[in-house]
């Protein structure tokens, strides 16, 4: 259903100077189905939730709906079926607005219904996020942190998208308000078929949530595939790192014995080759040279000298 | 083992009079030298008001109810304390967002060489400070802490931010320093490394650290003993792999459960456990 080919965008800063933010991405999502994408803070996931929603400028690149070619920054019916849902509720939501308010002029603007049928679709958007009729009548301050992101997916339906684009939607969620969330947008994919975007930095939420998983790392996809084999036999050393890193209650290890040293360099100056080799544990000569191509066995697909090495491919 | 910090019977109420509502409530905890003690709850469930009642810093409309408060003293006794007296050089916090926390106008390195300044008993000038700001950051693990010194907050990563903070903290020599969720807004990566840091201080200062986080992953890297709290008291306490193993409040299981489910598979998806009252 939304399929992305090769996206770049170049964030313009000074003189000359480019920020490659997203970095020929390729990713393709079906109807109902859920895709993760992971990576550190600067990676590019945001921007690539941005780019498919139209809030930023494409450099290159296609974005492509039910195979039609769209532009989200020029078109307004592809923002319609493109919808994104906040990290932060309470900044994403105007605090003058009661939510009805809110969910009619949104119903309006976009021709979908009018005058009492609007009401009647913002009630049943109530209903469908699991909140009474009543909270139309209410501002946002009077709801609890996980009651304002059920607003904040409401608000999101409430143009009828295809594709919901959750950019740390569950972030800022306590983890037993996350779990209830979480169990939200899996029940609103199966019941209305959306695709789901799923971007987020917490490994144990997507593996959670998602079919798919996408991980990023300056601007690219350096590994994706099936959630379970990802997590189970991740390929690509960054998200074996990465997996490594996460603090789990049942493996207790010392904090800090995860091998991943220092940060994501800069994209304004990314390293040569592989733009990992810096921080990897098994880089060889290769790695400082030459970037590696995306290969795909066993139903993933993973761009690392290495392990394209260890396959024997 | 000597203990740095007991409470016992802590009460917290918020408003006045006939509106005053007690949001924490018989609270009882004991943090020994090189012990790390991780305190866990959902949003409201008073774990933030616990330590800002330890370190002297509640809110205005908030005031300690009942209970004692004790720090260790010099001759290793406990005793009744003045907070504003220990702050700095006897307690001393780690905040969660250190973009808020950080004064975005001014170079990192004279930031902590105002707390040295304001926590050393004794008189050292500003560029003794400086120096030993800089050594803060050395053992903080900042690199080329000379130059960084010099950056303002903007300029550094969240991770370098973070231990920015840390440095700060320790720049009036504490002995025990809260942690209110300070690996919360970082990357998997990165929260490992200052984890690691935290526990290398525990251990090289035998600091003790009050670690407060909603994130049961990360208690059980960092924490040997652990209390839970609900709705304003301390619902089970004991030693951190045991609890987790076999928790005993059902809300402790709940936590442990949500956890977990996210940790693992989706079969075992949760149960939607109810939001805190």
């Amino acid at each position: 259903m939304l399929e992305i080919e090769d996206l770049h965008v170049h964030y313009k800063v000074g003189r000359g100077r480019h920020v490659h933010a997203v970095n020929g991405v390729s990713l393709s999502l079906a109807a109902g189905e859920s895709l993760g994408v992971v990576g550190e803070s600067g990676c590019g996931k945001s921007t690539l939730a941005k780019a498919v929603t139209g809030l930023v400028p494409i450099t290159s690149g296609r974005i492509a709906l039910d195979g039609v070619t769209l532009d989200p920054s020029r078109d307004r019916s592809a923002t319609r079926r493109v919808q994104m849902v906040f990290q932060d509720p309470t900044a994403s939501l105007n605090p003058r607005l009661r939510v009805g308010t809110m969910l009619r002029e949104l119903i309006t603007v976009h021709g979908l219904h009018e005058g009492s049928d609007a009401d009647r679709r913002a009630g049943e958007l109530m209903e469908l996020v699991g909140l009474p009729r009543d909270a139309l009548s209410r501002r946002p301050r009077e709801f609890s942190g996980g009651q304002r992101q059920r607003i904040g997916i409401a608000r999101a339906l409430a143009v009828e998208p295809d594709v919901l684009i959750a950019d740390e939607a569950v972030s800022a969620l306590d983890v037993s308000t996350q779990a209830v969330v979480i169990d939200l947008l899996d029940r609103l994919r199966t019941d209305l078929g959306l695709a789901l975007v799923f971007i987020s930095h917490d490994l144990g939420v997507v593996r959670a949530v998602c079919d798919r998983v996408a991980v990023m790392y300056l601007g690219s996809v350096v590994e994706q595939g099936a959630t379970e084999a990802l997590y189970a036999d991740p390929r690509h050393p960054y998200t074996r790192a990465l997996l490594d890193a996460v603090p789990r209650i049942d493996v207790v290890r010392r904090p800090g014995s995860a091998r991943l040293p220092g940060e994501p360099p800069s994209p304004l100056d990314p390293p040569a080759g592989c733009a990992f080799h810096p921080r990897c544990p098994i880089a060889v000569d290769v790695c400082a040279t030459t970037v590696p191509t995306p290969v795909e066995h066993g139903g993933r697909t993973a761009s690392c000298h290495v392990a394209e090495l260890q396959l024997g491919v | 083992m000597s203990a740095l910090l007991e409470v016992t019977g802590l009460a917290v109420e918020i408003g006045q009079g006939r509106d005053a509502r007690r949001v924490v409530d018989g609270v009882d905890l004991r943090v020994d030298a090189g012990e790390c003690l991780g305190v866990v709850g959902e949003s409201g469930s008073g774990k933030s008001l616990t330590m800002r009642a330890v370190i002297g810093l509640l809110p205005r409309s908030a005031r300690v109810a009942a209970g004692d408060l004790r720090f260790v003293g010099a001759d290793g006794e406990l005793a009744a304390y003045d907070a504003a007296d220990l702050r700095g050089h006897g307690i001393a916090m780690v905040f969660q967002e250190p973009m808020t926390a950080l004064n975005p106008t001014r170079r990192v390195g004279d930031q902590i060489a105002d707390g040295v300044i304001a926590g050393r008993r004794e008189r050292s000038s500003r560029k003794q400070a400086r120096e030993i700001a800089i050594g803060l950051m050395t053992e903080v693990g900042i690199p080329d802490p000379a130059t960084r010194a010099r950056a303002y907050p903007h300029e550094l990563s969240g991770g370098l931010r973070q231990r920015v903070m840390i440095a700060m903290a320790l720049s009036g020599n504490p002995r025990l320093l809260i942690c209110d969720e300070p690996t919360t807004a970082l990357d998997v990566t990165v929260q490992d490394q200052i984890l690691g840091l935290l526990d290398r201080l525990r251990v090289d200062r035998r600091l003790g650290l009050l670690f407060v986080t909603h994130d049961l992953g990360v208690i059980a890297q960092v924490s040997q003993r652990i209390a839970v709290m609900y709705d304003g008291r301390i619902v089970e306490h004991g030693r951190t792999a045991e609890v987790l193993a076999d928790p005993q409040h059902p809300y402790t299981a709940s936590l442990r459960a949500a956890a977990a489910a996210i940790e693992g598979d989706r079969s075992d998806a949760p149960s939607s456990p109810a939001e805190v009252p």
